[in-house]
C-alpha cells in the first residue's frame, strides 16, 4: 500500500497525527525561545592580562608578544588581536569554524600560557575564558542627587534580589566605583620627615597584618591564637604610628595624611536624564529567552516603583515568571532610599517582540491572502483542506524546531513566511489532482489515493529540489552564515512537514471530504459558490487559456526571437544594476530603538570639559521629539558586545540614548542619528572624534573599516593619515576616526649616573615614584563580595599636577631627601593609551560611516580603484586590510558560490533522475539566471537596495522556481509520450499547468505582500529578501509559461541539427529508416 | 523554390532583428554602465584635518626655584643654670609659651650654700686684714731697729777704724782690733737680720695679699653665685620650654628652659644643586607655610650657604622673616618658590605642547616640527592663550612671532602635512 493509500484508507490514526500536530505546535508556540538574531556559538577566547600601572608599551613587550608568539603555533587558532590599555589588556583568540571541541581548544590556549616562564613578576595572573557573545536585553538605571554610596548599595542590593531569578542573564555594573580606603600622604610631609611612602605603606601593613599565631592545646581544649590587626577602618588607620621615640613622642598615619573611605579614585560621571545614577545592564548569555529575562526585569522595577502588575492572558491561571519577578521587587527587605528612583531603558526584548508581532502579523495577513486566492481558484474545499494542511505543518515545524533548539527570531519567523506559499504549492498540486480525476468521475476514494500517487514523485522532487537550493545558505561563513544557518533547516523541516501532510493526510481529508459532498444535496450556499466555480471555470478555460494557448504557439514559432527579447530583458535589467539605478548595499542600517554615542576628547582632557561636551550631546540629543532617555558615561567606554569596561580615560565619553517605541515614532533610527548629527554640527569645541551606533541585536558595525597593519608605527600612522584624507574627499563619508589613541603625554625618568653615589637604583626610584602616583596597595579585605584596596599615594593634588611630579623629592638609602631633578633626567614623551596589534602585528583601525542612501561598498570601491594600488606600492611593509562590514561579506560572497554550485548540482541529479534526460533540467534551470529580471526591477519599482539578503532571496528562490517547471516539463514529457508532437505537447502541459502554475506563483507572492508593503522601518531589513523572491518569482512564471517551451523546442533543434550534422540525415529520416 | 527562399529570408530577417534587439539591450547597458553615479568626491585642501592651537606666546618670566626648609628664630637662647643647686621656686605661671621679659625672674634655686660660702669668705677676709696689720706694725718697728742698727754698725765700724787706726799707731791691740771688728761683723749680722725679717715681711705681706684677694674672690663668687640662684631670661621672648621641675636637683650648665623671639626668624630653604647659579641674594622669595599654602609671604634672599650638601645635593639660602608670631613660628615647615631677579622674555608653551623634546608648530597652513628643550618650568595662569593651563615652560629656543603652538601634539602631525589650524574656543567647521 503506497503511502496516500495508507492515509486514505486509515483516517483515524491520520487524523490523531493531525491533532497531535496541531497540538503540540500550539504548545510549541509558547514555549520556543525568542530572540532577534540567532544566537551565535562561541568561537573565540579571551585572554586577561593586568598588570598594574604598567603601559601599554610594556605590557606589549613584557607580555603580549610573547603570548601571540606562544599562541600562533596552535592549529585552532585563525587569529590574534590584542589591545592593550593601562595596566592591562585582552588577547581575543579566534579559531576557526571547523573547530568542534571549543573547550579543548581553550585548554590549550590556557596550557600554552601556562608554559611561559618569563613574565612580569607584578602582573596578575592571566585568566583565559571562553568568549561567549552576549546581547545587552535590558537596562536598569538607578538615579537620584543622593550621594554616590546610597546608589550603589541600592543598586548592589537590586542585583543581588535579580539574580535569584531563574532564568536572568548576567548582569553587568556601569558607572559604579569600587570602594577603596585612601591614605593621601601630604607632598611636604615626606620632605618634613624624611619618610617616603614605602616606609608608611609598610608600616601600615604591618599593623594591619592579621596572622594567625597557631594553636594552644591545653586540657581543656585547643584554643586558636590570632593576632589581629587595625580595624579596617579610617579613624583606625589615621592612628597607626609611623615613627616614635623613646620620650614617647609618636608619627602617626593622621599626622602625615589624609585617610577617608571614599570610591576608587577614577574619573567617572554618569547621568540618566540629568541625574546622577548607575546603570545594571542585563545580558543574554547562551540559551536564554530575552523576552522572558525583559519582563521580569520590568515587573521587579514595576513592584519596588509601587505601580501595580497587569497580569496577561493566561498568566491569571498560573504563576508566571513576571509574577514571581513581581513578588520579589514587592517583598524587598531593603525599601528604596529617598529621592532614588529605578528606571528600565534600552530594552532589546521589547523592540525584538514588536519585530515578531510584526512578522506574526504579516504571516497572517499573509495566510487569510493565500487562503483568499485558493477559495478563488479552486474550490472551497481544496481551499479549506490545503489550509489546514498548511496549519498542520507549520505546527508541525514550530514541534521540530523545538526540538532541535531553535529559535523563534527574525530569520526562523521569515523562512516560516516564505515556506508558507511553498507549503500551499504541495497542496494545491495534489488538491487540484485529486479534484481533476474525481470531476472526471472517478470515485472519490480512488481519485484521493491514485490523484496523490500520480504526482507523489514530482512532490517530492519539487520538496527535494528546494531544499536543496536552500542549502548553500549553510556554507555561509563568518557572522553572516551564523544568522543564515537555522533558514535552511526550517525550511526543511517545514518542506518535509508539508509532504507529510500532502501526501498522507491531505489526501484522506480530499477523499473522505469529497465522498461526503457527493453524497450531500446542494444548499443554496452550495449553489451560489458552483454558480460561481462555473463562471470563473469559463473564464480561465474558455477564456485564458486558449488566449494564452495562442500566445505561447506564436511564442514558440518565433522561439528565438522570444529567447533573444528574454536575454535583451535580462541584460538591461543587469544593466541596471550595474549602472548603480539599482543600488547594492552588503546590509542596510535596520532601525533600532537605542543609538549609543562614542565621543573622544584630545587626551589628557579632563574630566569635567569631557562631561560638559557630554552634556552637549545629551541635550541636543533630548530635543529630539523621538527620543525617550538619555544615559551618559563620563570617564569610561563599555563594549557593547560584552558589557566589559574597555577604556576608562577623562577624554571619552559614551551616550546612550534611547528612542520611543518604533509604533510611537514616524522616522527611523538612522534620521533621528542625522538630525543629532546636525544638531552638533559646529557646536562641539575641540572634540576629537565621535561615532553613532545603533543597537539593532545583529550584525553592525561601522559602514567602512580599513585596518592598516605592520610593526612601524610611524609609517603606518602615515598609511593611516593617507587612508582617511582619501575616504575625507568623499562627501558622504563622515565620522572618519581612528583607534590610534598615541597622544598619552608619559614623563620619562631616566637615572643619571651619579644617583648611583647616594645609594639610589632605577628599581628603589621607580619604586617611590610608582607608589607616589600608583600607589600602593598595603591591604586588602572583603566588605560586601567586594575587595577593597587600602592604597597609598601622595594627594591627588601633587598627583595630578605635573610641575609638581617634575619636582618631587626622593628620600635616598640615607634617609635624606633629594630633589628628583638632580639624580634622574625628566623627558616628556607622547605614547599609546591604547595599543591594538591583530595578527601579531600592530595594527590601527580606520572607521567611517556614509550618509544614508548611500552605499558604502560603492565608497569602498572607488577608494580601492584610485588609491589601493598607490599605497600598496607606496607602503609595501605594511597589510591594509579591509575589515568590519566588507570582511563580513567578502567571507560571506567567498563561501556562497561553492554551496550554490553543489546546490545546483544535486539540483541536476534530481531533475535528471526524474526526467530521465540530461538536456531538459538544463533547460529547466535555465529559469534561475532569468528570475534576476524580476528581482532587479522589483527592488525598482518598490525603490529599495539590493542587498545581501536579496542576493539569499535569490538563492531561496531559484528553489522555488524550479518547481513550476518541473511539473510542467513532467506533463511535457508525460504528453509526448503519448505519442502527441513536441509543440502540441509543450502547449498542452502549458494549458493544463497554467492555472496550478499561476496559482503558485500567486500564493507565494500574496504570502510575502504583506510584508513587501510594511511600511514600518522595523521589517525593512527582511523586505528585500521577499522582494526577490516574489519579483524572482513573477518573471519566472512568465519565463515558464512562454519562455521555457521556446528554449525546450531550441533545445531539441541543436539535437537535431546536431542529428543531421553527425549523420547527415534528419531524426525523421533515421525513424523511418529503421 | 519560392517557400525554400521565404523561409530562409524569413529565417534571416528574424536573425537581425533578434540580433538588433540583443544589441540595443547592450547598447542599453553600456549606457547605464557608464552613466553610473559615482560617489561625490570634494578636493582634498577642503578635507584638511583640523589641529587646535595657540598664538606663540613670549612674557617676561622669572625663573623659579622650589625648596623647602623649617623656619628658625635667629634670636634663641638656651637658659642655662651655671651652679649647682636644687630649684626652689619657679616664677608664678610660668609656662612654656609665657612671654618674658631680659632680666625676667624665671626660676629660683637654693642659695643657702653660696650664701655660707660668702661668709666664710669674709671671715677669712677680716682675719688675712689684722694680719696684714700686724705685719705692718712688725714692718715699722723693724724699719726703727734697722735704723738703730745701722747707726750701731756705723758706730762699729768707727771703732773699728779707729782701732785700726791705733794699731796702726801702735796704740791698740789686736785683740781690740778683732773685737772692734767682731763688734762690726755683729752689728752688721743685725742689720741683715733685721733687712732679712723686712723682706720676709713683704712675702708675707704679699702672701696674705694673695690670700685676700682670693678670699675677695670667694666672697665675690660666692655672692655670684647667690646672685645665679635667681635664673633670670636673657632676652625678651617667649619661653620654648620650661626643662625643670621645684625640687629637682640640677647641676651647673644644666639647661632650664629655651627663650626665643619670635620676631625674627629665618628660613633655611633647601634648593637643587643646579639652581646655585641662578640665585643670587636678594631674590624674591615666596614662602608658605605646609598647610596653608594659599597664604603666601614674600621676602628675599638673605644668605646663601656657600657649600653644598653632597648628601642630598642641594644646598641652603637663608631667607629671613619678620612675623607677628601668629603664621610663622619657629619650627614651621615651609616650602618657598625662589625667583630670579630679574625676569627674561621667554617663550612660553604649554608643558603639554612638548613631546619628546621636539615642538610642534604651523607655519602658513604646514606643520612644522622643532626640537625644542625646555629652560625652566613656569607655574602660571595665561588665560589670553584661551587655556586654563597652569603648567608652561620656557623655551630655550625662540619663535616666530606668527607661530601657531600646536597644543596636543601627536605623531601623525609630521612635518610637511597640510592642516587647518583653530584657536581654542573655534568649532569645527
Amino acid at each position: 500500500m503506497s503511502i496516500p493509500g495508507f492515509g486514505v484508507r486509515k483516517p483515524v490514526p491520520v487524523n490523531l497525527l493531525m491533532i497531535s500536530f496541531l497540538l503540540a505546535g500550539l504548545v510549541s508556540l509558547f514555549f520556543l525561545r525568542r530572540e532577534f538574531f540567532p544566537e551565535t556559538g562561541p568561537d573565540t577566547a579571551t585572554v586577561s592580562l593586568v598588570y598594574p600601572g604598567a603601559t601599554p608599551l610594556e605590557l606589549e613587550e613584557s607580555m603580549a608578544i610573547k603570548i601571540e608568539d606562544a599562541l600562533a603555533d596552535l592549529e585552532d587558532v585563525k587569529e590574534i588581536r590584542t589591545s592593550l590599555n593601562e595596566g592591562g589588556g585582552s588577547i581575543t583568540v579566534e579559531f576557526h569554524e571547523s573547530v568542534q571541541d571549543i573547550d579543548k581548544a581553550v585548554d590549550d590556549v590556557e596550557r600554552e600560557i601556562d608554559r611561559l616562564q618569563d613574565l612580569p613578576q607584578e602582573a596578575e595572573k592571566i585568566t583565559v575564558q571562553l568568549f561567549e557573545p552576549m546581547l545587552p536585553v535590558i537596562r536598569l538605571s538607578v538615579l537620584g542627587n543622593v550621594e554616590e554610596s546610597i546608589l550603589k548599595n541600592t543598586i548592589y542590593g537590586i542585583r543581588e534580589e535579580l539574580k535569584t531569578l531563574p532564568g536572568m542573564g548576567q548582569m553587568v555594573y556601569s558607572g559604579v566605583r569600587n570602594y577603596e580606603l585612601r591614605v593621601n600622604v601630604h607632598r611636604t610631609s615626606l620632605l618634613e620627615h624624611g619618610l617616603s611612602l614605602p616606609i608608611i605603606a609598610d608600616s601600615i601593613r604591618q599593623w594591619m597584618a592579621e596572622v594567625p599565631g597557631g594553636m594552644v592545646r591545653s586540657n581543656t581544649g585547643n584554643v586558636k591564637v590570632r593576632t589581629t590587626g587595625v580595624v579596617e577602618r579610617a579613624a583606625a588607620i589615621r592612628q597607626i604610628v609611623i615613627r616614635s621615640t623613646p620620650q614617647g613622642q609618636s608619627l602617626r598615619v593622621g599626622d602625615i595624611a589624609t585617610v577617608h573611605e571614599s570610591f576608587v579614585d577614577v574619573d567617572l560621571i554618569t547621568r540618566f536624564n540629568g541625574q546622577p545614577s548607575m546603570g545594571l545592564t542585563v545580558f543574554k548569555r547562551g540559551k536564554q529567552d530575552i523576552v522572558k529575562m525583559a519582563e521580569m526585569v520590568r515587573a521587579y522595577v514595576d513592584a519596588r516603583q509601587n505601580r501595580p502588575l497587569h497580569l496577561q492572558g493566561i498568566e491569571r491561571f498560573y504563576h508566571s515568571h513576571r509574577a514571581k519577578a513581581y513578588e520579589l521587587g514587592r517583598d524587598s527587605p531593603l525599601p528604596l532610599p529617598p529621592g532614588v528612583t529605578i528606571q528600565t531603558n534600552s530594552d532589546l526584548a521589547r523592540f525584538v517582540e514588536g519585530r515578531l508581532d510584526l512578522l506574526t502579523r504579516n504571516a497572517l495577513q499573509g495566510g487569510i491572502l493565500v487562503f483568499a486566492t485558493l477559495f478563488l481558484f479552486l474550490n472551497w474545499r481544496a481551499a479549506f483542506w490545503v489550509f489546514i494542511g498548511l496549519s498542520t505543518a507549520l505546527a508541525g515545524t514550530l514541534v521540530i524546531m523545538m526540538v532541535l533548539g531553535i529559535t523563534m527570531n527574525l530569520l526562523t519567523m521569515f523562512g516560516l513566511i516564505v515556506v508558507m506559499g511553498l507549503l500551499v504549492d504541495d497542496g494545491i498540486v495534489v488538491s487540484e489532482n485529486i479534484q481533476k480525476r474525481f470531476e472526471r468521475g472517478e470515485p472519490a476514494l480512488v481519485a484521493a489515493q491514485k490523484g496523490a500517487e500520480q504526482v507523489f514523485w514530482p512532490v517530492v522532487a519539487t520538496v527535494l529540489t528546494t531544499i536543496v537550493t536552500f542549502l548553500p545558505l549553510r556554507f555561509i561563513q563568518g557572522r553572516m552564515g551564523d544568522l543564515m544557518g537555522a533558514l535552511p533547516v526550517v525550511v526543511a523541516c517545514a518542506l518535509f512537514m508539508s509532504l507529510v501532510e500532502s501526501l498522507l493526510i491531505l489526501p484522506c481529508h480530499m477523499g473522505h471530504s469529497l465522498e461526503a459532498h457527493s453524497k450531500d444535496k446542494l444548499t443554496r450556499v452550495g449553489q451560489t459558490l458552483r454558480r460561481y466555480e462555473q463562471w470563473r471555470d469559463y473564464w480561465i478555460f474558455d477564456r485564458i487559456v486558449p488566449a494564452y494557448s495562442v500566445v505561447v504557439r506564436r511564442c514558440i514559432t518565433h522561439r528565438y526571437l522570444t529567447l533573444a527579447c528574454a536575454l535583451a530583458v535580462l541584460t538591461v535589467s543587469i544593466g541596471m544594476v550595474q549602472g548603480g539605478r539599482v543600488k547594492y548595499i552588503y546590509l542596510p542600517n535596520s532601525d533600532s530603538e537605542t543609538i549609543v554615542i562614542n565621543a573622544k576628547m584630545p587626551i589628557g582632557t579632563s574630566i569635567q570639559k569631557t562631561a560638559h561636551i557630554a552634556d552637549l550631546i545629551a541635550k541636543a540629543a533630548r530635543a529630539q521629539p523621538q527620543v525617550n532617555n538619555v544615559d551618559s558615561v563620563v570617564g569610561e567606554r563599555a563594549n557593547l558586545n560584552t558589557g566589559q569596561v574597555t577604556g576608562a580615560a577623562s577624554h571619552i565619553t559614551q551616550i546612550f540614548i534611547e528612542l520611543k517605541p518604533v509604533e510611537e515614532r514616524a522616522i527611523e533610527s538612522s534620521k533621528i542619528t542625522q538630525n543629532i548629527r546636525d544638531a552638533l554640527e559646529n557646536k562641539l569645541p575641540d572634540i576629537d572624534s565621535i561615532s553613532y551606533t545603533a543597537i539593532t541585536g545583529g550584525p553592525g558595525g561601522a559602514d567602512i573599516t580599513v585596518s592598516v597593519r605592520g610593526n612601524n608605527m610611524h609609517r603606518m600612522n602615515q598609511l593611516v593619515e593617507e587612508i582617511k584624507t582619501g575616504f575625507g574627499e568623499f562627501q558622504a563619508v563622515y565620522d572618519i576616526s581612528d583607534n590610534n589613541d598615541l597622544g598619552q603625554r608619559e614623563l620619562q625618568l631616566a637615572l643619571k649616573p651619579s644617583a648611583a653615589a647616594l645609594g639610589f637604583t632605577t628599581a628603589s626610584v621607580a619604586q617611590q615614584v610608582r607608589g607616589m602616583l600608583y600607589g600602593i596597595d598595603t591591604h586588602v579585605f572583603t566588605e560586601r563580595t567586594e575587595d577593597i584596596n587600602v592604597r597609598v599615594r601622595l594627594d591627588a593634588k601633587t598627583r595630578n599636577d605635573l610641575q609638581e611630579i617634575q619636582q618631587l623629592w626622593i628620600l635616598s638609602p640615607q634617609g635624606k631627601s633629594v630633589p628628583l631633578s638632580q639624580i634622574a633626567d625628566i623627558t616628556d614623551g607622547l605614547t599609546y593609551s591604547t595599543i591594538h596589534r591583530t595578527a601579531r602585528k600592530r595594527s590601527i583601525s580606520i572607521t567611517a560611516d556614509v550618509a544614508p542612501n548611500t552605499s558604502p561598498e560603492s565608497i569602498v570601491s572607488e577608494f580601492k580603484k584610485k588609491n589601493l594600488d598607490l599605497l600598496t606600492a607606496k607602503y609595501s611593509d605594511l597589510e591594509i586590510v579591509f575589515g568590519g562590514r566588507q570582511d563580513r561579506e567578502k567571507r560571506a560572497f567567498q563561501s556562497l558560490p561553492y554551496g550554490m554550485m553543489v546546490a545546483f548540482v544535486l539540483v541536476y541529479v534530481i531533475l535528471a533522475w526524474l526526467f530521465g534526460s540530461y538536456t531538459q533540467p538544463i533547460a529547466v534551470m535555465l529559469a534561475i539566471p532569468f528570475s534576476l529580471v524580476g528581482l532587479i526591477w522589483g527592488h525598482w519599482v518598490l525603490n529599495y537596495e539590493i542587498t545581501f539578503l536579496s542576493i539569499i532571496g535569490f538563492v531561496a528562490l531559484s528553489g522555488i522556481v524550479v518547481n513550476d517547471s518541473l511539473i510542467l516539463i513532467e506533463f511535457f514529457n508525460k504528453h509526448r509520450s503519448q505519442g502527441h508532437s513536441t509543440e502540441d505537447s509543450l502547449v498542452e502541459a502549458g494549458k493544463r499547468r497554467l492555472r496550478p502554475i499561476v496559482l503558485t506563483t500567486l500564493t507565494t507572492v500574496l504570502g510575502l505582500l504583506p510584508l513587501m508593503l510594511e511600511r514600518s522601518f522595523q521589517a525593512k531589513f527582511m523586505i528585500p529578501m521577499a522582494i526577490s523572491i516574489s519579483g524572482g518569482l513573477l518573471s519566472a512564471t512568465f519565463l515558464i509559461l512562454l519562455v521555457l517551451p521556446c528554449v525546450i523546442l531550441i533545445i531539441e533543434d541543436i539535437k537535431a541539427g546536431f542529428t543531421y550534422c553527425w549523420h547527415g540525415k534528419t531524426r525523421a529520416e533515421r525513424e523511418a529508416m529503421h | 523554390m519560392p517557400s525554400t527562399y521565404s523561409k530562409f529570408l524569413s529565417v534571416i530577417t528574424r536573425f537581425f532583428v533578434g540580433l538588433i534587439i540583443l544589441s540595443g539591450a547592450i547598447g542599453i547597458f553600456l549606457f547605464l554602465v557608464t552613466t553610473k553615479q559615482q560617489p561625490i568626491q570634494t578636493p582634498h585642501q577642503k578635507n584638511l584635518p583640523h589641529v587646535r592651537v595657540i598664538s606663540a606666546l613670549q612674557v617676561n618670566v622669572k625663573r623659579q626655584w622650589r625648596g623647602f626648609g623649617s623656619v628658625t628664630a635667629m634670636d634663641t637662647t638656651d637658659v642655662p643654670t651655671r651652679v649647682t643647686s636644687t630649684v626652689i621656686a619657679i616664677a608664678d605661671a610660668l609656662e612654656a609659651g609665657s612671654l618674658v621679659r631680659k632680666g625676667q625672674l624665671l626660676v629660683q634655686l637654693d642659695d643657702s650654700d653660696f650664701l655660707r660660702q660668702e661668709e666664710i669668705a669674709h671671715q677669712n677676709l677680716t682675719g688675712i686684714d689684722e694680719e696684714r696689720k700686724n705685719l705692718a706694725v712688725q714692718e715699722t718697728y723693724l724699719k726703727k731697729r734697722l735704723i738703730l742698727q745701722l747707726e750701731q754698725q756705723e758706730l762699729a765700724v768707727s771703732q773699728h777704724k779707729r782701732t785700726t787706726d791705733l794699731i796702726a799707731r801702735g796704740a791698740g791691740t789686736q785683740q781690740d782690733v778683732d773685737r772692734a771688728r767682731e763688734a762690726v761683723l755683729s752689728k752688721e749680722q743685725s742689720v741683715l737680720q733685721t733687712r732679712e725679717k723686712i723682706q720676709l715681711l713683704t712675702h708675707q705681706r704679699g702672701q696674705l695679699n694673695a690670700q685676700h684677694q682670693a678670699q675677695a674672690s670667694a666672697l665675690r663668687r660666692a655672692g655670684e653665685d647667690v646672685s645665679r640662684c635667681q635664673i633670670i631670661s636673657l632676652i625678651d621672648g617667649i619661653l620654648e620650654s620650661l626643662d625643670v621641675e621645684v625640687g629637682e636637683h640640677v647641676t651647673s650648665g644644666r639647661r632650664i628652659g629655651r627663650v626665643v623671639n619670635p620676631t625674627q626668624m629665618e628660613v633655611q630653604l633647601k634648593l637643587p644643586a643646579s639652581a646655585r647659579a641662578s640665585v643670587q641674594v636678594g631674590d624674591e622669595v615666596v614662602l608658605s607655610a605646609v598647610g596653608e599654602e594659599d597664604h603666601l609671604t614674600h621676602t628675599t634672599i638673605s644668605r646663601i650657604s656657600p657649600v653644598d650638601d653632597p648628601d642630598m645635593r642641594t644646598f641652603n639660602v637663608y631667607v629671613e622673616l619678620r612675623s607677628n608670631g601668629k603664621r610663622w613660628v619657629p619650627g614651621r615647615f615651609a616650602q618657598g618658590v625662589v625667583k630670579a631677579a630679574e625676569p627674561t622674555a621667554h617663550w612660553l608653551v604649554p608643558g603639554r605642547s612638548i613631546a619628546a623634546d621636539r615642538l610642534t608648530l604651523v607655519r602658513q597652513g604646514v606643520i612644522v616640527t622643532l626640537g625644542a628643550k625646555s629652560d625652566f618650568l613656569v607655574r602660571q595662569a595665561y588665560p589670553q592663550t584661551g587655556l586654563s593651563d597652569t603648567n608652561w615652560t620656557a623655551l630655550k629656543i625662540a619663535l616666530l612671532p606668527e607661530d601657531l603652538v600646536v597644543i596636543t601634539p601627536s605623531r601623525t602631525l609630521t612635518d610637511g602635512k597640510k592642516v587647518r589650524p583653530m584657536l581654542v574656543g573655534e568649532n569645527l567647521p
